[in-house]
């Protein structure tokens, strides 16, 4: 009997969606091309009707997820209040994977300052973060730190050029989306494909 | 205690692959990779070749001397001078 491949593992990408991060966006969305993995977000739940299933489902569909917590802190808008949607995720995919039947194998954690999540969250004592201290090289650099395709490990450099092609093309999927943001479903879709295609140009 | 890290073995997706998992129709993605392949810069290649040819760029434009830059941004008149109508072609 023929052997059906194993299809591409998906990563669930819990990051904030504000406009200061958005650098780190497409790095993350580079990086995770590069590693031949498609980056998944809530962003692509455009409908608010039963919202929370439909990011149980996400998570539970992807082998892994990378949960970002740098930016969980007090907003500007009235009344200021923290942000709760990434530690939220976190935990809904700890628990994912914990049930017997998941086929998740990973999450991983990134901070940009060591020791804050010691502070912020500290149920997670004893689970080191990724710190990527905020910039795109740390980025790459900790997902190199998350992952191994060996055979096919991309280097810093190629992760830096596939960015470089999409923070290129970003006005064009942009203008072709009619958006001014990158967080909307279409728009992140159109980068996946474009860090996927360049991933595929570049790297082995 | 740092997580363990993943191990990513094949098969590595296709960009058609990705536009499936994402329900992406094939249309769109046509059109889009030809609205930005033709910006693209020629420097993309396969296996970094590009990486290393710009990286030689980077120590030839840093190899410059200053005279050699003073040479190169002096007027016509005075780069002309004490040279052979040939090599001035």
């Amino acid at each position: 009997m023929a052997r059906v491949p194993k299809p591409s593992p998906e990563v669930f990408l819990n990051i904030p969606y504000d406009e200061k991060f958005g650098r780190l966006f497409l790095a993350f969305i580079s990086g995770i091309s590069a590693f031949g993995l498609v980056p998944r977000a809530t962003l692509e739940i455009t409908t608010s009707v039963r919202r929370l299933d439909r990011i149980l489902d996400l998570i539970r569909q992807c082998e892994y997820s990378i949960h970002d917590l740098s930016r969980v802190e007090m907003d500007r808008g009235f009344p200021r209040t923290p942000r709760f949607n990434m530690p939220f995720e976190l935990g809904l995919a700890v628990a994912l994977e914990k049930t017997a039947k998941s086929k998740r194998r990973g999450w991983f954690v990134c901070e940009s300052r060591r020791y804050r999540l010691t502070k912020s969250l500290s149920d997670l004592n004893g689970t080191d973060p990724f710190i990527h201290d905020g910039r795109i090289e740390g980025v790459f650099r900790e997902l190199g730190n998350m992952f191994r395709a060996p055979g096919r490990q991309p280097s810093v450099q190629q992760m830096r050029t596939i960015y470089r092609e999409v923070r290129g093309n970003l006005p064009v999927v942009l203008r072709k989306a009619g958006s001014t943001t990158p967080y909307t479903a279409r728009v992140f879709r159109d980068l996946c494909l474009l860090a996927s295609d360049a991933a595929e140009e570049l790297v082995l | 205690m740092k997580a363990r890290r993943a191990i990513i073995r094949g098969p590595f997706p296709t960009v058609e692959d990705t536009a499936r998992i994402l329900g992406v129709s094939d249309t769109h993605l046509k059109e889009l990779l030809r609205l930005t392949r033709s910006g693209r810069s020629a420097g993309l290649k396969k296996n970094g070749v590009a990486l290393e040819k710009s990286g030689s760029k980077v120590s030839r434009t840093k190899s410059k001397t200053s005279a050699n830059k003073r040479r190169a941004s002096a007027p016509r008149k005075r780069r002309a001078r004490g040279k052979s109508p040939k090599a001035l072609a």
